[in-house]
Formats: C-alpha cells, structure tokens, sequence
C-alpha cells in the first residue's frame, strides 16, 4: 500500500515524531511505500539543520535525513509553517535577504498542496502528533 | 475505521467522553501516553473494559515496555501490537483519525 | 480521460482558537483541500466548538480574526459544519451564540459521522 503521514509536533514537544518515524521504517520493513511524510504545524522542527542535542540523545533530524537517504522517501516542509517559525531552504533565504539556510538534508520546502496531493494519492493517510 | 489516542484519560468523564465517540465495531489504538489507560486497577480500567464488547482495543507494546507497565499489567482483551502490528492495522482500515 | 480524485475530507477541530496559533494553520490545510476541489466538512468537538462563537474580537490581543474564514465556507463549498450537541451544552453555547448556522451530532453519533468520511484531518 501506499502511504502518507502528516507529522504536527516537533521533537521536543511530544512523541508525535518518533511514532511516525517508527510507523514509516515499520511499514517500509514491511514492504509498503511511504509516498510522502509532510511536516506541519511545530513538526517542521523535524527538519532544523543545525538543531544539536547531546551525544546521549537521539537526533530526530538526523534520523529522519537519514532515512530520506537511505529509502528515497519523499519528506516535505511546509513553507508558510516554516517561514513563520523561521527556518528557511537556501532559496528561501536568498529571496528574502537572510542569511542562514536552515533546511536539514533530505527535506524540501513545498506549499500545502503537497499535503493533499499526498492525501489523495494515498491508499492510507494518518497524522501523527496531534 | 481506526482511532488514535495518544493522551490518557482515567476520569469518568473524559473516558465516556472519548469512548462515546468511537462507533460499535471500530478500533481504538493506544499509543504515546495513551497506553497508560490500557493498564488494568486504574479508574478507567472498568469502563474499557466494558467496551471491548463492541470495539478491539490495541496498545502499542514499545511504548508500553518505555513506560514500564508489563504484560500481565495490562487489562484482559487488550492486543499488544509492535510498529508492524500498527501498520497492519492502518491497513486494515481505510479511515483513520488521530484524536487530540 | 481519468476522472479526478474527490473525495471526503473531514476535519475535526476541538481546540479553541486564539490560545494558539493552530487555528490559522488547521484552516489553512482545511481551505487548501477546498480548493483542491474536494469534499471537505467540519466537526467542532471540546473546545473547538468556540470557534463559531459570535462576537469575538481578537484584534484587542493582536490576533486575526478567524470569523470572516468560517463565513466564507459556502464560497468554498465546505459541506457539512457540525457540532457536537454535548459539547456546546457543556460550554452553554445555543444556536443564537453562533456565527454561522451548525449541523448539530449528539456524541454518540460522532465515530459513525467520522467513519463516513475517506480522510480525516485533526486541526
């Protein structure tokens, strides 16, 4: 089957994020497709470059670029909930004068119809973090 | 259709209030902090239990095990399910909803 | 020629709005799926169902008022807005307190109001 999952909380907020991880690499274990894992509300916390938690603590961004790495899974930012929260992609920076481009590797920055696009084209959609 | 619940719910209230909600037949998953109402001798125990009679009722086994409540914890008739046991079951279910 | 994908979207919305900033982005997702041409309605349980309450004025706390978004769901074709009936009595809301005119569900009828639907979305 073909699955998409909405992620709303960021690592530090709730377990939201390490479910979902752990719900794709499962479903991926079990030979479904992750069509899509969008990133909304805090959950685009998920995707800070330069978010550095000790060395005893896991790190949900690296785990999560990791995984797009790895099984070429298709991980969305939201960009107005990410511009308001202020993490900008090097494009993003660019285009408003900023300095920092803030995206982890394996993410991209896309607008909320990829969230619906990924809703529709989907044989399962759930939303992790609420 | 398949139910969510990440947050614990021991007051009488607050348990009807999210059993109500859930239709005769569906299943409720327990995961994060929900799988604290999935332990038997709380308040909300007996009421869940009564509600297996009309719904199938899973928790998440890690996070059980991360919260330290053991098997035999846990109240009679509820499914231990690990991530692949959850992925079946949002396959097994074409509607899916998170409660908040 | 493939017909295009519609189908039923239903967001649950139980938080109440300006003590976050939730709302503005949960209607955000909510009008996207309109736009998109799909079948999109609304169930305000808990909290939630604050969101329709007449007379708000979140300008004195600097917030955007959210009343013209819910006024604009016909231009939207946003289907069915509904709210639980024990969650408005619980708050001491009646039809009058309301912004716009509400589909009312007693809470035992809300898992088989979700079940009817093909993706549901909490905002």
């Amino acid at each position: 089957m073909k699955l998409a999952i909405q992620v709303n909380s960021g690592p530090y907020q709730s377990e939201g994020s390490e479910s979902a991880y752990q719900f794709v690499r499962a479903a991926l274990r079990k030979g479904h497709q992750v069509y899509r894992v969008f990133f909304y509300y805090d959950g685009i916390d998920n995707a800070f470059r330069y978010a550095l938690p000790p060395d005893d603590e896991k790190s949900m961004v690296s785990r999560w670029s990791q995984l797009a790495r790895k099984h070429d899974i298709d991980l969305v930012v939201c960009v107005s909930a990410a511009q308001r929260r202020g993490l900008l992609c090097r494009e993003e920076a660019e285009r408003f004068g900023k300095v920092d481009s803030d995206l982890a590797d394996g993410f991209r920055i896309s607008g909320l119809g990829q969230l619906v696009e990924a809703a529709l084209e989907a044989d399962r959609f759930l939303v992790f973090g609420g | 259709m398949l139910h969510i619940v990440n947050r614990a719910a021991f007051d009488r209230a607050a348990v009807d209030r999210l059993l109500s909600r859930i239709g005769a037949g569906h299943t409720l998953m327990l995961i994060e902090n929900g799988v604290y109402m999935a332990k038997s001798g709380s308040a909300a125990a007996g009421r869940l239990q009564r509600a297996l009679s009309d719904l199938t009722v899973c928790a998440l086994a890690p996070d059980l095990a991360a919260r330290g409540i053991m098997p035999d914890e846990v109240i009679a008739g509820v499914a231990l399910l690990d991530y692949e046991g959850f992925v079946d079951l949002a396959v097994d279910n074409a509607v899916i909803h998170s409660w908040r | 020629m493939m017909e295009p994908i519609r189908k039923k979207f239903l967001f649950v919305m139980q938080q109440a709005p300006h003590g976050s900033c939730y709302t503005q982005e949960a209607l955000d997702q909510l009008l996207t799926t309109a736009a998109f041409e799909q079948e999109v309605s609304v169930l305000l349980l808990d909290d939630g169902v604050f969101l329709v309450k007449k007379g708000q004025q979140p300008d004195r706390i600097d917030s955007k008022d959210i009343a013209p978004v819910f006024l604009a769901f016909e231009l939207y074709d946003v289907q069915r807005v509904m709210a639980e009936q024990e969650s408005l009595q619980e708050r001491g809301l009646d039809p009058s307190d309301l912004l716009l005119p509400v589909e009312t569900v007693p809470r035992a009828r809300v898992g088989a109001v979700i079940a009817c639907h093909d993706r549901v979305v909490n905002g």
